[in-house]
């Protein structure tokens, strides 16, 4: 009787068993699906949060938080993303799986600026395959940023005839070029990167900086036109709202500086810049007004002294004018501005002898 | 379930270092207020009369191929518009010197000094006195810009050469450019001397790689100094060639430093470890030289508003 009840208990749980291992699949199933779904929208707190009851399942623990340390990062947490791709190296992982999580660190390293251990792990990831491109290409970006461009060109050149990174190879030999002051094949590499992805704001904000430098400002409209158009910010604005008024458009120059400032209200440029414009048409006073408003938000600004003072002595106040001058001579890491004030003082005295 | 994950994996990683891309955007646009200064004044620098501008002086140095990386430096200078009044050069400084006197665009001196080789610039022909005749080089320049006086060329030009019969150091400002190239590039040794008005000429580096007194002499207010020397140091010396450049150089750069005292910013590309005979690392030399003097732009800039600020 005994052994009866014993057997028909043994089946109970077999059959049990069964119908629960399928739900519990199902239920992964489900939530993997759905951080799949949220991270397709960009809807990273949700994929983040999917993924952590995944890992709760304790199901492949090294994928996970793999995934997590790429979601955290693409979220901006990079102390999350760090704790958990630290966790993902402690879990049994494949070789690809090892190499996205040392790029993914490296990367991390490289966001901090410190490029040390940067290039240490993308160095690891070298190591562990010769040929994985991703690490040329951080390791590329890491001397860029260290001002090491022929150190640079020589990792860059290394996925120079990569399909897979075509677009990320031209855009940052761009970048590199740029840097380096080789602004002819910048604008070729750049050039190549937008025909590769022609929305690219990257791309396009790299052409019109070097189409600024160039004093180009027209194709520098253009270019930063697209990328306000996309992602507008207020630098961006305010560059354009420079092009304009080099190119004596100063109406639409003042009417772009105010986009600026809608967008960046407390950026003290925005209105040193636009001191500069009335500065320009000889409006001293509305000139003043604005240099005023840019030392309100930042009473450090050298260029909104300097242009106060300017003001000031076309209207015939020395003695502010002189006060403004003295204010830039007690400012650090300004030497040259600090030159022109000097000189300044020097002629407002000889002018108020 | 699994094997999905998996090959996403790499995919994301390349997305992901897409963050890497992200300091790009925020460097661009003014952001500094000492480069928007010198912008808004620059262009009332441009607007002053000529009499009230400061005349400037590009002294361009000796140094064989690597001073193709004068190319790059003229290439800049073209590009940002900044002024240059005067020229004075040097053996390939005296070369690259000329042909932007004479107006040729800064492109095409680029193009020439990429392509560039012995062929264009010497012949053999045994002679006591060197094995190849320099007058290729003079047919060289003739083809460029004619048989151009240097009182018509666009940009006061004058080169260096020295008298090797009596040690004499000669200014050639007068009569044909293209001659006067010639001897100020002629190199002592393998190079054979150039009969130029009854004197005999060789190299100007043997007596001075860096005329910046010249330029003063002709009336430069700023003096914008192009230093290409090699570093005696690691200069190779595995042949004749370059033996004698070494000595040349040795001496050159011994008495170029009074001379780059005289200026008011001198600009070194990083051609040390090239050689003076390289001239097929033309490419190299002349992003050298672009690099170089880009990133001297804002300084040259703050020199010349330095001189004329009182009157924008």
């Amino acid at each position: 009787m005994s052994k009866r009840i014993w057997l028909a208990w043994l089946c109970c749980i077999l059959l049990l068993s069964v119908r629960l291992a399928p739900a519990a699949d199902r239920e992964l199933k489900i939530m993997l699906a759905t951080a799949e779904k949220a991270e397709q929208k960009n809807d990273l707190p949700a994929a983040i949060e999917n993924y952590l009851k995944v890992l709760e399942k304790n199901y492949y623990p090294g994928r996970i938080h793999l995934i997590l340390g790429r979601l955290y990062l693409a979220a901006g947490n990079k102390s999350e993303a760090e704790k958990h791709l630290t966790q993902a190296l402690e879990q049994e992982l494949n070789q690809e799986e090892q190499l996205s999580v040392q790029a993914l660190l490296g990367t991390i390293s490289y966001c901090r600026q410190n490029y040390a251990q940067a290039i240490e792990r993308f160095n690891n990831c070298i190591e562990m395959k010769r040929n994985y491109e991703s690490a040329y290409l951080g390791l590329a970006k890491v001397y860029i940023d260290m001002q090491m461009y022929p150190e640079a060109l020589k990792k860059l050149n290394v996925i120079r005839r990569s399909k897979k990174l075509k677009f990320e190879y031209n855009l940052t030999a761009g970048l590199l070029y740029r840097d380096w002051g080789l602004y002819q094949k910048a604008l070729l590499s750049l050039r190549q990167a937008i025909v590769s992805d022609p929305t690219s704001t990257a791309a396009h904000q790299a052409l019109a900086d070097i189409y600024y430098q160039q004093k180009e400002y027209g194709q520098a409209l253009r270019e930063l036109s697209y990328v306000a158009s996309l992602q507008p910010q207020g630098s961006v604005y305010r560059t354009m709202a420079l092009c304009l008024f080099y190119l004596r458009e100063k109406e639409k120059a003042m009417a772009f500086l105010l986009k600026a400032i809608k967008l960046e209200p407390n950026d003290h440029l925005n209105y040193a810049i636009g001191g500069l414009i009335y500065y320009e048409s000889h409006d001293w006073e509305k000139a003043g007004d604005q240099f005023t408003r840019s030392l309100e938000m930042n009473s450090q600004s050298a260029l909104a002294l300097i242009g106060r003072g300017w003001c000031e002595k076309k209207l015939n106040d020395t003695s502010l004018a002189m006060a403004d001058f003295q204010k830039v001579l007690d400012l650090r890491d300004v030497s040259w501005l600090q030159e022109l004030a000097q000189k300044n003082i020097a002629a407002v005295a000889v002018e108020k002898r | 379930m699994v094997l999905n994950l998996s090959q996403k994996l790499i995919i994301y990683v390349f997305l992901v270092l897409i963050v890497l891309y992200l300091p790009a955007t925020l460097s661009a646009g003014a952001t500094d207020e000492e480069e928007i200064l010198i912008d808004f004044l620059w262009p009332l620098y441009l607007s002053l009369p000529a009499a009230e501008k400061p005349k400037v002086a590009l002294v361009l140095g000796g140094g064989g191929a690597r001073g193709l990386a004068h190319a790059g430096v003229v290439k800049v200078f073209a590009e940002e518009h900044l002024p240059v009044d005067i020229i004075v050069g040097t053996s390939v400084g005296a070369l690259i010197g000329s042909l932007y006197a004479a107006g040729l665009p800064a492109d095409t001196i680029v193009d020439m000094a990429q392509h560039m080789n012995w062929n264009k610039l010497v012949s053999f022909k045994l002679s006591p006195v060197g094995l190849y005749s320099t007058k290729r080089m003079e047919e060289y320049v003739t083809k460029y810009i004619g048989n151009k006086q240097f009182d018509e060329l666009n940009i006061p030009f004058a080169c260096v050469a020295v008298d090797i019969r009596n040690g004499e150091k000669i200014i050639l400002k007068e009569g044909p450019v293209a001659p006067a190239v010639r001897a100020s590039a002629t190199m002592p040794g393998l190079f054979q001397p150039v009969e130029y008005r009854h004197r005999l000429l060789m190299d100007g580096g043997v007596i001075d790689n860096m005329p910046a007194d010249v330029a003063k002499l002709m009336g430069a207010d700023i003096i914008i100094a192009i230093d290409v020397t090699a570093q005696v140091g690691i200069a190779k010396t595995n042949n004749a060639l370059l033996i004698l450049s070494q000595v040349i150089y040795i001496r050159g750069n011994f008495l170029a430093e009074g001379q780059l005292k005289l200026a008011d910013l001198v600009i070194s590309p990083e051609v040390k470890d090239i050689t003076v005979s390289e001239l097929n690392r033309g490419e190299e030399c002349v992003d050298a030289g672009v690099v170089a003097t880009r990133a001297k732009v804002r300084m040259i800039k703050k020199v010349i508003l330095n001189r004329v600020w009182d009157k924008l």
